[in-house]
């Protein structure tokens, strides 16, 4: 308060009450206590003191033992009794009358001090200062304390919401786990159950043709042929859907996956598969291309991007199909091009749906179900698969794994 | 082509006839017993119930075992089957349409020799009945004690 520098919580003017029945005295108080700078009231009796008390808080209070009427002690008394000012520091104002030290001593622990008359203004300074002082700070510590209670009670809020969002989350991963089963229950009826009447069309299909073909004229033996197509076509529809469903809810492995190995590997495979025909294709696969995710599932997409740049480009001389990563809008993607039968790209969000497919199964056999599992397992992982193509000028097919998973 | 028995455990009347007739196209001329649920196959192997006095002693010579069955299910006669000195060394051979990963871990687990899908395909089914026939009835040197007992 007396350097330069004015400390706000220094600087807040309080509250002192000065309850003495002489205007003389009240004038002496006012004279050594004006230069505090705080605010001064004023009370002639214990009862105007009261009424003040009543209307505010006070620092502290200074109070002449000797009135008429309400004395400093009832008046102190009645003071205490209100809760809101039962701290609020008390400084009696006496003739040095050893009795009246007695009584003050005895009066109350607290905030209670005494002066005698006639007052040394420094000490009065001081002692007032003191209280000044003392009220400052358990106002800080009021604040703090309410602080604190809000503060433990935002806390107690969080954890409620904390506790709600658990309780949510478990709520919702039982309505999982519960669609889950169910769903894993309605592949395996359908693995079982709708494959079986398939099972006895095509078996007896081709009993008939087999044992009464002499019964059966062309037409009719072309008929049954037909049956057995179909039935054998939705039989492998049938494992499509389980595979693809498989792909959605079989467990996830998170670990370095070396797909330059698994790519080189699919397409040994492919070459071998198609050794005794007279295909020429051209396979490079860029080294180092590796992610991580889970092993079996990213084996999947490059057998499947692997096998139809394989089946498209089944009707070039020269078949040529490159695997490798490079960048695509500032973000490097895998890729596996050829340069097959191509797409038409007005097209192009058809090409991952299931059952979807750009070409006559009598030109390009398959089922839809490949590229649909693809696009399934890139966004399991987090990652995004898109195609570029041209019809006749072959296909490019992007697909990135998501931040994080990458090497 | 020895002349052993074989169990053919499946309740489907379709696919029963189906499987005898991949089995005479392939020229298996041995005795097929068919068992519609697993308690009809259990009875057959132990001598019980419809097949009480049957010598149990004599075991067939390899069971195909489909796993959707009435009454007791196939993984449940399987254990049975290996919980039983009797049958504990018995080929079992699981021809079922699933071909779920949880059944083949099932299957395998609880001690199957074999676990073939059945294809739609007749044809394909025909074949995997020849291969089957050729391996357990010809190829395969059975345990000394199946034949034993």
């Amino acid at each position: 308060m007396d350097g330069m520098v004015v400390d706000q919580e220094h600087a807040e003017k309080v509250d002192i009450l000065l309850v003495d029945d002489q205007p003389e005295g009240l004038l002496t108080l006012e004279a050594i206590l004006g230069g505090l700078g705080h605010n001064l009231e004023k009370a002639r009796s214990g009862r105007e003191a009261l009424r003040q008390v009543l209307a505010r808080d006070f620092a502290v209070i200074l109070l002449d033992v000797q009135m008429p009427g309400m004395d400093g002690y009832e008046t102190a008394a009645l003071i205490r009794e209100r809760p809101a000012s039962h701290h609020t520091p008390l400084i009696f104002l006496t003739a040095s009358h050893t009795a009246d030290v007695q009584m003050i001593r005895g009066y109350s622990v607290g905030a209670v001090d005494y002066l005698f008359k006639p007052l040394d203004a420094d000490v009065l300074r001081s002692k007032v200062a003191v209280f000044i002082e003392l009220a400052k700070q358990s106002a800080l510590i009021r604040k703090q304390t309410a602080a604190l209670v809000e503060r433990e009670a935002e806390a107690r809020q969080l954890a409620e919401a904390r506790a709600q969002l658990l309780a949510d989350l478990e709520q919702k991963n039982r309505e999982m786990a519960a669609v889950n089963k169910e769903l894993e229950a309605f592949s395996y009826s359908v693995s079982h159950d709708l494959r079986a009447p398939l099972r006895s069309i095509d078996g007896f299909s081709h009993a008939l043709l087999d044992d009464y073909a002499d019964k059966l004229d062309e037409n009719g033996q072309k008929y049954l042929r037909h049956v057995r197509e179909s039935a054998q076509h939705m039989g492998e529809l049938i494992d499509g859907l389980l595979s693809l469903a498989r792909v959605t809810r079989s467990e996830f492995r998170r670990e370095a996956v070396n797909l330059s190995q698994i790519a080189s590997d699919i397409g040994a495979r492919l070459q071998h598969r198609c050794s005794s025909s007279a295909r020429q294709v051209e396979l490079r696969v860029d080294d180092g291309l590796s992610a991580t995710g889970d092993a079996r599932l990213l084996e999947n997409v490059l057998e499947n991007l692997l096998g139809n740049a394989w089946k498209f480009t089944s009707k070039r001389p020269q078949a040529r199909i490159e695997v490798g990563e490079s960048v695509q809008d500032g973000v490097p993607a895998f890729f596996v091009r050829d340069n097959g039968a191509g797409f038409d790209m007005s097209y192009a969000n058809k090409l991952f749906g299931a059952f979807q497919r750009l070409h006559a199964a009598t030109e390009f056999e398959g089922h839809g179900i490949g590229l649909a599992s693809v696009s399934r397992i890139v966004q399991r992982h987090g990652g995004r698969i898109w195609a570029e193509g041209q019809v006749g000028a072959g296909a490019t097919f992007y697909f990135t794994i998501g931040e994080g998973e990458r090497k | 082509v020895r002349d052993q028995t074989i169990l053919l455990v499946e309740d489907n009347a379709a696919d029963e006839e189906l499987a005898l007739r991949a089995l005479k196209k392939n020229n298996i001329r041995n005795e097929v017993v068919v068992a519609h649920d697993g308690a009809e196959a259990l009875d057959y192997l132990f001598g019980t119930g419809a097949y009480a006095g049957r010598d149990s002693s004599q075991p067939p010579e390899f069971v195909l075992l489909d796993l959707n069955l009435p009454k007791v299910d196939g993984l449940e006669v399987l254990r049975r089957i290996r919980a039983d000195d009797r049958t504990k060394l018995l080929p079992v051979v699981i021809l079922t349409s699933s071909n779920e990963e949880a059944d083949l871990l099932n299957g395998y687990g609880a001690g199957c020799n074999s676990y073939v899908r059945k294809p739609v395909d007749f044809q394909q089914f025909c074949e995997a009945v020849r291969q089957l026939g050729l391996y357990w009835l010809a190829l395969n040197q059975v345990s000394p004690r199946t034949r034993e007992r």
